[in-house]
């Protein structure tokens, strides 16, 4: 199976921080990666990058076998999508027209977006129910439906590889579960992987099979989730002690 | 209910097309108004007695050769303002932005006012205006460009005002040192003035140039003004694209500039108004930003030169003097 993503001797670093510096690994079609760490430990810096949308500062991404570097960020983004941390709207639009943005890479530069791409981003605002708001002003929505406007713009973008910045914010329990089932439906059906920075360990366990660990020291381990989620790493991860509870069959994260 | 989102969007296109033959039809008006009004007044009728061969010939020499320029001059600049700030304002991503916010007004009265002082007329000084636009384009990008530069409009947009307050400080001194006789010539670029008589080919063909290079970028614009790190995510190769629309936007700021000094608050203003009524796909908004901005810079300088006849005064300082009270009253009516 040809890795959808490679990571070979990838360091990063900004403003004289290291948040790697010689990150190996592959992302496998039908993993689900939890990305966690403190603040400011660089998980949102290593999602641009793996976007392609910041150089590394050492070694080198592959996308499907081809250096980052190398592609057009057109070619990248039918490939790779990138739910954004926060969104600032400065001018105005309709809910329609920013989920139908997620179309771009796939028409044409000189063509417009047709009744199919249409159809499309009424699917999304369906599957994210804000179908009754596609035509409203996106200044008029509420943080959470926000949230949801852009989800549904990354699934009409339908990359292979989902790339999810606290994909949670300002959501409430149940779109946050509603949000993670769908997009990880989505990244089977379509044989991608889903990279999530996550802040709720517990949700992170839930969905995820795969875990990369960011200490904001440069130090960062990668495993599965029998080595990785123990008590005494992720109490040193966030720098606050950590148990497990049982209930039931499940494993419940708890701060002390 | 999918159906009727569908024709809700189909709406939202279809009144695109309204606003914009609208204001094909309102230019015309404007356009012709202004060929028509002044001190030799014929109306319509003496226009078409002038067309048919049959009338005054001092209407048909008053239309031809003043007021048809004039006319083309007020249109063209209009449009490239309201085109140059609509560009800048999605590329710096500040609403606020104008063409002159990089400073290359400021760079163009300065480069035309130097040459006025060094003894130079005619071509010579729209040519140190285009000389000092385009310096200051240069000197901008420079600064700002530095590592990391391109993806912080605030950046770009301080290093603008920056240089332009440093241009003033140097037209100031200019005015300043210049003798009394040539105050007057140095005042036109500040102040913004078409009647100068200037030939307006060179702005219609800059106009049409950057119209018909930006517009296949439209899309590109419609993701940009989502926010720029969205939009490459979704595809947009950034620096290409905003270095080319930079350069457009300067291009057409600068022509303006050259044609008829420095006017406020059409470049501004004009997308702003269209924004508020509703168009906001850069596919239609580019040339309905062209239009809106030549029929209002035309209006405008219609009135600047028949309220208070014989006397005429600056189409620039009647932009701001209608455009501030104008854009004030849709702020505050407007929900969004």
């Amino acid at each position: 199976m040809t890795p959808l993503l490679a990571l070979r001797g990838v360091a990063l670093a900004v403003g004289g921080r290291t948040f790697c510096r010689d990150l190996n690994g592959v992302v496998l079609p039908g993993e689900c990666w939890g990305v966690l760490g403190p603040n400011g430990a660089g998980k949102s810096t290593l999602l641009h990058a793996l976007a392609g949308l910041r150089p590394v500062d050492g070694g080198e991404i592959l996308l499907e076998g081809v250096s980052l570097a190398r592609l057009t960020r057109r070619s990248v983004a039918r490939r790779v999508g990138i739910l954004f941390q926060e969104q600032e709207y400065l001018f105005p639009a309709t809910v329609l027209e920013m989920v139908l943005a997620g179309r771009y890479p796939h028409v044409p530069f000189w063509a417009s977006e047709g009744a199919e791409d249409h159809a499309l981003a009424l699917e999304a605002l369906r599957s994210v129910g804000l179908e009754a708001l596609a035509n409203r002003a996106v200044a008029t929505l509420s943080g959470g439906e926000r949230r949801r406007m852009e989800v549904a713009t990354l699934l009409v973008q339908s990359p292979r590889l989902w790339l999810l910045d606290e994909p949670t914010n300002h959501l409430d329990l149940e779109h946050q579960f509603a949000l993670l089932e769908l997009l990880s439906a989505r990244a089977r059906q379509s044989q991608g992987a889903l990279i999530l920075v996550l802040h709720d360990i517990n949700l992170a366990a839930r969905y995820c099979n795969r875990f990369l660990f960011l200490f904001g020291s440069g130090e960062t381990l990668m495993g599965t989730g029998e080595t990785m989620l123990r008590a005494e790493l992720l109490s040193r991860l966030f720098q606050h002690p950590m148990q497990a509870v049982s209930h039931g069959k499940r494993r419940i994260w708890v701060p002390d | 209910m999918s159906r009727f989102i569908v024709d809700g969007s189909l709406v939202a296109s279809r009144g695109n097309g309204v606003l914009l033959a609208m204001l094909v039809i309102g230019a015309c008006g404007v356009f012709l108004a202004s060929l028509l009004v002044g001190g030799v007044s014929g109306g319509l009728g003496g226009m078409w007695g002038w067309l048919s061969g049959t009338g005054d010939p001092l209407f048909g020499r008053v239309v031809l050769e003043l007021r048809l320029p004039r006319a083309a001059g007020a249109m063209a600049v209009g449009g490239l303002l309201a085109l140059s700030g609509l560009l800048m304002q999605v590329l710096v991503r500040n609403p606020l932005a104008d063409p002159y916010v990089l400073g290359l007004s400021g760079g163009a009265a300065c480069g035309a006012i130097l040459a006025l002082a060094a003894g130079a007329a005619g071509v010579w000084v729209e040519g140190g205006a285009w000389l000092g636009a385009l310096a200051t384009m240069g000197l901008v990008f420079w600064l700002a460009g530095g590592p990391g530069g391109w993806e912080r409009g605030a950046r770009l947009l301080l290093t603008g005002v920056i240089v332009a307050s440093g241009w003033g400080a140097g037209v100031s001194f200019l005015l300043y040192l210049m003798p009394d006789e040539r105050l007057r010539g140095a005042l036109f670029w500040l102040m913004g003035d078409l009647g100068r008589g200037g030939d307006p080919g060179v702005a219609w063909g800059v106009l049409l140039g950057v119209l018909g290079l930006s517009w296949p970028c439209a899309r590109a614009l419609n993701l940009l003004a989502g926010g720029t790190l969205r939009a490459a995510g979704l595809g947009v190769a950034i620096t290409p694209v905003r270095f080319l629309l930079l350069l457009l936007a300067s291009l057409a700021a600068a022509a303006a500039v050259a044609t008829a000094g420095s006017i406020g608050f059409v470049g501004l203003v004009t997308p702003h108004l269209l924004r508020l009524a509703g168009c906001v796909d850069h596919r239609w908004l580019l040339p309905a930003a062209v239009l809106l901005g030549g029929a209002l810079l035309t209006l405008a300088d219609l009135l600047a030169r028949s309220v208070i006849a014989p006397q005429q005064m600056p189409a620039g300082i009647l932009t701001a003097l209608l455009g501030a009270p104008v854009f004030l009253w849709l702020l505050r009516r407007s929900p969004r």
